[in-house]
């Protein structure tokens, strides 16, 4: 073959172009942004982190709804935030009636109140919210004053009106953030306590002049109650 | 018609042919030559595009656990371990690595089935980070103490997360609307 100048040239020229060719495609595989190996199936895991990171806010406004509620009460408790100007008197059981609309307060006005200083609360700590693992130009949208409320047997349901939303290059990711959650208590059984407890604590009043120390909560006590003092 | 004439010439030209058939086995040989090499370049490849796609879900699974972690009542079925760090103040959490087995015990007995793995936990407030509670298992999570570490347990956290796989994290509130808690997770395979 090789005495054979014709096709010696022909071979020569056949394998230069296969060796070019070879080099060129090990070289520019894998180069172009659309082909590089990372980015296979990338927008696809992208799309799973993305539900990760709102999983991760649903849990935080779970919580920060849990910690509103209690602190919401606190102020029912204390006569503090919205519940300041309300004119504490016993809820008559038979308020709900047309009749005793008229009453003060009603259970609307309690309801409103709490309402008020609950997004008050949920407002503060949805504002701490940081997702570090966001990148530049991505930003998740929580919304505030969100939420309508609902009492149903010791839980706190609160309705979302606007969607959580998670805005990155390629995914737009919206979740309705509504939440459940267990409070221990019903609002209106707890207005009613209150009273229970003013004359509690006047016997306390008493009890103190004798003597006695009043009780704190530990951590403890907080756990054996539910998560609720 | 120059390049038809030169094949027709190339082809009728008996010398250009091997009696042995020497070129065309060259050929085949070439040829298989670069099928081999093209199929151990694709191959190995295909093996980049696997280990890149199972460390990603790697991650993902991560934050599947770490949620999970979160979510696991603590004692009976009262509260959750997010729910159990929210109600403590700063100086409560700072003791309870070091003084309560509570949460220790919690957190080996959720994550036993994971081979190697590191939790650490830091208060975020105004003031910045600062590093409260840090619970491993595993060969690797013995690490340097060092004199300038600024959390607890002469640990530093920079450290402490660059000797296994990529850190997970979320933020979850504290009942004291002062401060967030910052928990990072990080697993070995």
């Amino acid at each position: 073959m090789f005495k054979n100048k014709k096709a010696a040239i022909f071979l020569t020229f056949v394998s230069i172009f296969l060796m070019v060719a070879l080099l060129y495609f090990y070289t520019n595989y894998g180069t172009k942004d659309e082909l590089k190996l990372k980015n296979l199936g990338k927008i696809q895991l992208e799309t799973l982190k993305t539900y990760q990171q709102a999983e991760k806010a649903l849990l935080y406004i779970d919580l920060s709804a849990k910690y509103s509620a209690n602190k919401t009460i606190e102020d029912l408790k204390n006569k503090k935030g919205s519940f300041k100007d309300l004119d504490y008197k016993p809820l008559d059981e038979s308020s709900e009636n047309q009749e005793q609309e008229d009453c003060i307060p009603t259970k609307k006005q309690i309801y409103d109140a709490f309402s008020v200083d609950f997004n008050k609360y949920l407002k503060k700590y949805i504002e701490k919210y940081k997702d570090n693992e966001l990148k530049q130009g991505e930003e998740i949208i929580i919304p505030k004053n969100n939420y309508d409320l609902l009492f149903k047997e010791n839980h706190l349901i609160g309705i979302a009106t606007q969607n959580l939303k998670i805005n990155k290059n390629n995914i737009n990711y919206s979740i309705k953030p509504s939440f459940n959650i267990d409070i221990g208590f019903d609002l209106f059984e707890e207005y009613k306590s209150y009273f229970k407890q003013e004359s509690e604590n006047e016997e306390k009043t008493e009890d103190e002049s004798s003597g006695e120390v009043p009780e704190k909560f530990s951590t403890e006590e907080y756990i054996k109650k539910g998560g609720f003092i | 018609m120059k390049c038809f004439k030169l094949f027709r010439k190339i082809a009728r030209n008996k010398k250009g042919l091997d009696p042995d058939l020497t070129d065309s086995l060259i050929a085949v040989l070439f040829s298989a030559m670069i099928f081999i090499f093209a199929f151990l370049f694709l191959a190995n490849t295909n093996k980049g595009i696997e280990k890149s796609a199972a460390e990603s879900i790697g991650n993902l699974e991560k934050d599947y656990i770490l949620l999970n972690y979160l979510r696991t009542p603590i004692q009976g079925n009262e509260i959750t371990i997010a729910e159990y760090l929210g109600t403590l103040s700063i100086e409560e959490l700072k003791n309870e690595c070091t003084k309560n087995p509570l949460l220790t015990t919690k957190t080996r007995e959720i994550l036993k089935d994971v081979r190697d793995w590191r939790i650490e936990m830091y208060t975020i407030n105004k003031n910045g980070r600062e590093s409260f509670c840090y619970i491993a298992k595993g060969a690797k999570t013995k690490t340097k103490k060092t004199e300038d570490s600024p959390g607890v347990l002469g640990f530093k956290s920079s450290e402490l997360f660059d000797i296994i796989g990529e850190t997970v994290k979320t933020v979850i509130p504290s009942n004291n609307p002062e401060f967030n808690i910052e928990i990072y997770l990080k697993i070995k395979g």
